[in-house]
């Protein structure tokens, strides 16, 4: 109806101006993620076993020895191995020297100071074959050491015990295994199969400072705005968000990831490694020519708007 | 009294009266009809369009003929788009028209005569309506054009003939849209 009211006057179908040389834009996204480091696996093997025939214990001891090294071994990459604690010497008394917290932690240190570019964290490993609570002053210094923080209060270590389920309980261990008898190899297999899941520890590091435009873009743009960047990004070269800025070839504008230091403790396949998107609106041409979104909006000259004019592509 | 009512009727004024009967003399059936003449597409879109066309129409029996028109338009940006181009660079979305090529049908709606002075004018009201292209500056838009108007025997072979044009296009502006527009033709032509 309207169309025919306007027909009668002078005609129909809208008229809107236009740019006939509208600015050329492009909208890309730099994907930023972050970079993962391998930690250098630090353990240390806590013995408290009972050994019936005493003439047995040393073997004993050996043989849980070797079990947690060569599933340490499966790790791979820099390793260090601190000196073991061992709780009943000769076998005969559950606990019968106490922990030595102060030890435990002086090799946590040396290891911090062996990597000093890694973040330490240690793992350990508590064997008891008693089929019974743990004594109160060993189950306080485990979880004291548990407690400890290490590399710079950065990370703290990882409890792992291989014991009956009326000693682990309520020890608050990271992980636990099923004590069933010394030389067990199903048992040597399962702490494989945690270490191969779970080591080496990785930690996320800074990616950038990460071009925002690719060598192709670079060729073509003449101006860029930066599109409101997700949090926990800074910003090098000074771009300022939503302003269009000259693109200067010889110095193509970078961003940096400014995230702190993640430390992955869980098994690998659940490891979600930060990045972003950060979403930058080139002009190749004409960039000081008028903009026009939908038809009848107001033109503005592009690179006089605040923001970045184009949707997300689809 | 049946001898009386005959001379009265014999009497009366018609029958003093010179009857003339103007013979119809814009016979079109099985005729070519070849004009050419001056359009104007006024679609309000900032552009002035004045055209030329030409345009034949062959009569496959009295009232009905096949026709086709060719217009060539001289477009240009009207004063007050130029003024907007001028001041900002910003032109109309509106496709600058360059010609239309069209066919169609044409109906003889009513045959009359009028007296003029001394000579008669016979003319027919017609009405009909074509489809084709309009061709602009970006391409080349389906068009319908609905007209009525007015064919006039100017002489033996000679007629003039004026139609008054509703032309309906899809264009792609911004969006695309349905224009509607006048497009007035008048044109001078020999039937044949």
């Amino acid at each position: 109806m309207r169309c025919l009211v306007v027909l009668l006057a002078v005609g129909c179908g809208e008229v809107h101006f236009v740019d006939p040389n509208p600015p050329e834009l492009f909208r890309t996204t730099a994907h930023i993620q972050a970079g993962l480091v391998d930690e250098p696996v630090v353990w240390m093997t806590i013995l408290d076993l009972f050994v019936e025939d005493a003439g047995g214990c040393a073997a004993a001891k050996q043989a849980m020895l070797d079990a947690v090294r060569a599933a340490f071994a499966r790790a791979g990459g820099a390793q260090m191995e601190l000196p073991f604690q061992d709780l009943s010497p000769d076998c005969q008394k559950r606990a019968e020297v106490p922990l030595d917290v102060a030890a435990v932690k002086a090799a946590f240190a040396k290891a911090d100071a062996n990597f000093p570019q890694a973040h330490v964290r240690p793992v350990l490993v508590y064997l008891d074959d008693i089929d019974l609570p743990l004594p109160a002053q060993v189950s306080s210094a485990l979880q004291s050491l548990h407690a400890t923080s290490v590399a710079g209060g950065a990370t703290r270590p990882i409890l792992w015990t291989v014991t009956f389920p009326s000693a682990s309980n309520k020890l608050g261990s990271d992980s636990v295994f099923a004590w069933t008898f010394t030389g067990d190899p199903a048992l040597q297999q399962n702490l494989a199969a945690m270490v191969e899941s779970n080591l080496p520890l990785r930690s996320t590091t800074q990616p950038g400072p990460v071009p925002l435009l690719g060598s192709a873009d670079l060729e073509t743009t003449v101006e860029l705005k930066l599109c409101d960047p997700p949090d926990g990004f800074k910003l090098v070269d000074n771009i300022p968000v939503g302003q269009a800025v000259q693109l200067d070839r010889a110095n193509p504008p970078r961003v940096l990831l400014n995230l702190p230091p993640i430390f992955f403790d869980q098994m690998r396949a659940s490891q979600v490694i930060p990045a972003a998107d950060i979403a930058v609106e080139r002009c190749a041409g004409n960039c000081d020519r008028f903009y026009i979104g939908q038809p009848g909006d107001a033109p503005r000259r592009w690179d006089e708007i605040d923001g970045c004019v184009l949707g997300d592509p689809q | 009294m049946r001898r009386a009512l005959v001379l009265a009727a014999l009497l009366s004024p018609a029958a003093f009266a010179q009857v003339r009967v103007e013979p119809r003399l814009l016979v079109k059936d099985h005729r070519w009809f070849v004009s050419g003449g001056l359009t104007w597409l006024e679609r309000g879109d900032y552009y002035n369009s004045p055209g030329f066309l030409a345009q034949a129409s062959y009569y496959l029996r009295e009232n009905d003929a096949v026709e086709v028109r060719a217009i060539v338009f001289a477009s240009w940006l009207g004063s007050s788009a130029d003024e907007v181009f001028q001041n900002s660079g910003l032109v109309p979305d509106a496709q600058k028209p360059v010609s239309l090529l069209a066919a169609g049908w044409r109906h003889s709606l009513a045959y009359g005569k009028v007296t003029t002075g001394s000579s008669v004018l016979h003319f027919d009201l017609q009405g009909g309506a074509d489809l084709g292209l309009l061709i602009t500056d970006r391409a080349a838009n389906p068009a319908l054009l609905g007209f009525f108007g007015v064919a006039a025997r100017l002489g033996n072979h000679l007629y003039g003939q004026f139609d008054l044009g509703l032309m309906g296009s899809i264009e792609s502006r911004s969006t695309t849209v349905f224009t509607m527009g006048f497009l007035p033709v008048l044109t001078l032509g020999a039937a044949l």
